[in-house]
């Protein structure tokens, strides 16, 4: 059976990366990206981590280190990261045909009939590096589990440039044994401590896992892991849990979606899927992005693509929050020359800052929310009812806004005049 | 006999139909590769002789192909400078382009960095 080769191209620091992209200064220093409210560090530069800043780190407790370390500390600043994302996401579309967005800094993409894979991984991270500055990790595989391992192995060792393919099995076979279960893709802290109770304590033992057994131990889930390993693809990334950084739900469409009702009935449903995902993980989300395009090849075609990201405020994981956001997220980025006619192709949410909802901040304007599973059921109602309120809305979610912390956010360099870098 | 309904067009066709067109949009026409380009805004008349201004916006393009005599972003020590590639023998400089005032020439070296090369200019002015 021949294997379709699958990239997973990745940005460590992604959003170290976006900050030091116009500020030169940082390129040495130690950086830390805060979550949202100015909570605790969600990306940290290289040198943070070598200090000793943990992932999550509250900021209050760091305080210390920070100042005798000369630390640059940043809010988080997702207008910019979302525009840089979209930006290393449209190199990639001149690599392959076939994108699959996954989180803010990360996408799968099909290497079907690449001959070299790994000159052509290397190419495409030297052109995402030149001209969007910002540096990617590549690791191919025929799963997606394998990939991101191999993206993972990639990343913490440097003798591979940034590029690993694991097609090879011999390879495969060489590296899995080095790399510890708790780092596989979707296997959790639960999962995990089950695993090494029963003696499984590396990929390559995952992967020679008896099938029945796994399914005991971790349900289909696990099961389709132990596969995957195997180098068989099928998991689809709606099932594995989500990371804490982010996750995204996407979809293709077969037919070109042409009016804001048609895009704004599937941006709706992605968001629905996004909220169950978050509340069957129990978590809550910071920031929500929406984004869809035309299809890129077909240049005959006109071409617009579109992207916004709105603040949840308060976190949430509630359907009807996650909508709405959606709604005036798809309505910003709606083309103001729609009469051109534009085919889209491509719709999907992003979530990104996502905390166990236990850990949330709560905010003075927290209101008590109505039941959840009263709206997902009246989802359609829902919709009606936006079409009404929307202003209403919309202006309750602005006022809000700036009661948020962000008192270290830097400039939203690409998407405000006031803001753009200033080159004296 | 029976009768059948075809619609038949039989009309003249619309005179407009052939002049529909796009308004002209000139940033589109600067900024040739939109996932690379930039804007940056301009302080200092660095760049005056070559048509760059105090107060400028300027789109740099990361994928720019930096040559002789190109206007671009570079980096030296931390700090980000519009300046002129120019090449003297085997010798690269980062060249000020103002004949009023005294700008440092740069020498090229290992650790320069050129961010982007300069794809155009933005200027509006005072209307009222």
């Amino acid at each position: 059976m021949t294997r379709k080769p699958i990239a997973i191209s990745d940005s460590a620091n992604f959003y170290v990366s976006c900050e030091r992209l116009f500020d030169p200064t940082l390129k040495d220093a130690p950086v830390i990206v805060l979550s949202n409210n100015d909570g605790c560090a969600v990306a940290r530069s290289d040198s943070a981590k070598a200090l000793g800043v943990k992932m999550a780190a509250p900021l209050h407790l760091i305080r210390d280190k920070v100042e005798a370390h000369g630390i640059r500390v940043f809010s988080s600043n997702y207008t910019l990261y979302g525009d840089v994302s979209a930006r290393v996401v449209s190199v990639y579309e001149d690599f392959t045909p076939s994108v699959e967005i996954y989180s803010i800094d990360e996408a799968f993409l099909c290497f079907q009939g690449v001959e070299d894979r790994t000159a052509y991984a290397r190419e495409m991270r030297s052109a995402v590096l030149r001209r969007v500055g910002i540096p990617v990790r590549v690791g191919i595989a025929s799963s997606k589990t394998l990939a991101k391992c191999a993206n993972e192995i990639a990343k913490k060792n440097p003798i591979f440039g940034g590029v690993l393919d694991m097609m090879d099995e011999t390879l495969a076979n060489w590296l899995l044994p080095m790399v510890p279960v708790g780092d596989i893709w979707g296997i959790g802290r639960q999962t995990e401590k089950k695993l090494r109770e029963l003696g499984i304590a590396t990929a390559a033992e995952l992967r020679d896992m008896p099938l029945r057994q796994a399914r005991k131990v971790g349900t289909v889930v696990l099961e389709r892991t132990v596969l995957e390993l195997q180098g068989e693809p099928c998991l689809s990334f709606d099932e594995v849990e989500p990371q804490r950084k982010g996750m995204a739900v996407t979809r293709s469409s077969g037919t070109p979606m042409t009016g804001f009702d048609t895009l704004f009935e599937a941006i709706s449903a992605h968001a629905t899927r996004a909220a169950e995902k978050l509340r069957q993980h129990g978590l809550v989300a910071g920031t929500l992005t929406v984004f869809f395009h035309t299809n890129r090849h077909r240049a005959d075609r006109p071409q617009y693509a579109g992207s916004r990201s709105a603040r949840l405020m308060p976190m949430s994981s509630d359907t009807f929050d996650l909508v709405h956001a959606a709604r005036r997220c798809a309505e910003a980025a709606w083309p103001k020359d729609a009469s051109k006619g534009y085919g889209f192709t491509k719709a999907g949410v992003m979530l990104d800052d996502l905390l166990p909802i236990e850990d949330r901040p709560i905010t003075l304007f927290d209101a008590p929310q109505p039941k959840s599973a009263a709206l997902m059921g009246a989802l359609d109602a829902v919709n009606d009812r936006f079409g009404r309120k929307t202003m209403v809305l919309a202006s309750e979610g602005t006022e809000r806004a700036w009661k948020l912390r962000a008192d270290h956010r830097s400039p939203r360099y690409t998407t405000r005049l006031s803001d753009l870098p200033v080159v004296r | 006999m029976r009768l059948v309904s075809i619609p038949v067009s039989a009309g003249f066709p619309s005179p407009a139909a052939d002049d529909l067109e796009d308004e002209i949009d000139p940033i589109a026409w600067i900024v040739r590769h939109p996932a690379s380009t930039f804007w940056w805004r301009v302080e200092g008349d660095c760049l005056l002789d070559a048509g760059i201004l105090d107060g400028d916006l300027i789109a740099v393009d990361r994928a720019g192909v930096g040559r002789n005599g190109r206007a671009v972003l570079a980096v030296v020590e931390g700090a980000v400078t519009a300046k002129i590639l120019r090449r003297e023998g085997n010798r690269i400089w980062l060249a000020p382009a103002n004949s009023r005032e005294d700008y440092p020439l740069i020498p090229f070296t290992e650790e320069t960095e050129v961010w982007g090369v300069i794809a155009g200019v933005a200027r509006r002015y005072e209307l009222e």
